[in-house]
């Protein structure tokens, strides 16, 4: 959970917020180094608000490399027209060194 | 006889060194302390936002985070956005504390952390910022299972 004050740009808003709250809530099911599961990202803003749901799944390539890739879908949102979401995909890379 | 107690006495001499070499190869060495900077990592998170009605929006952020002292984890990240015109946001720096973790609760292994910091005044036209704009959180994970 994050909450972030003042005047800043939110992609998911698609423009300036004085203020934005973000939850992301992920449930999953672990086979050793994979975790596959249900991922719930929630964003609220001054009169708009967007929660995305769909699957996601984390793996643990290595002692020092993660991996990670989920796709969302709103399944509520009050947003202005011009930037309602429709989808989100995300994929990520960790490397420790 | 002499020359026998003689012989007695450095076979003695050379198990007792010995025996006192693995003892004190034995022991178990010094903790040695934790360095200043530790568990450094870099992150790339690439993240597409469809719009029904505009252009996608690109965000990748590349964060590179670790510890100080092994005890309180600190972050820098950078994003940049790509949707009508291309350019970064304001780069975060914050620091998170563990405030438990590997803790039993409700039959699993529960971990817990608190984060603060702030987006600095940077960024290109669309995507920055002219204030500093702190943020607070927590991470909450539980795990149930024997697969931890």
């Amino acid at each position: 959970m994050l909450w972030v004050g003042s005047y800043a740009y939110t992609p998911v808003f698609g423009n300036y917020n004085n203020y934005g709250l973000n939850a992301e809530s992920f449930v999953a099911y672990k086979w050793d180094s994979l975790a596959v599961g249900l991922d719930l990202n929630q964003w609220y803003t001054e009169g708009s608000n967007v929660a995305f749901l769909g699957p996601k799944a984390e793996w643990k390539v290595s002692n020092n490399v993660d991996l990670n890739a989920g796709f969302g879908i709103p399944v509520w949102q009050e947003v202005n027209a011009a930037n309602e979401n429709s989808w989100n995909v995300t994929a990520g890379i960790g490397i420790k060194f | 006889m002499t020359r026998f107690f003689r012989y007695f006495a450095a076979v003695a001499a050379v198990v007792l060194a010995h025996s006192t070499f693995a003892q004190t190869a034995s022991a178990p060495a010094p903790k040695a302390s934790p360095a200043m900077f530790n568990s450094v990592s870099v992150d790339e998170t690439l993240t597409f936002w469809g719009k029904k009605n505009v252009d996608t929006v690109t965000e990748l952020d590349s964060t590179i985070k670790g510890k100080l002292y092994d005890l309180l984890g600190w972050h820098i990240t950078v994003p940049v956005y790509s949707q009508d015109s291309t350019g970064y946001g304001a780069i975060d720096v914050g620091v998170d504390y563990a405030l438990f973790t590997g803790e039993k609760f409700l039959g699993s292994v529960t971990n817990f952390s608190v984060e603060a910091g702030a987006w600095m005044p940077t960024g290109s036209a669309g995507y920055g910022t002219d204030n500093v704009n702190p943020h607070v959180g927590f991470n909450y994970d539980m795990t149930w299972g024997s697969v931890v």
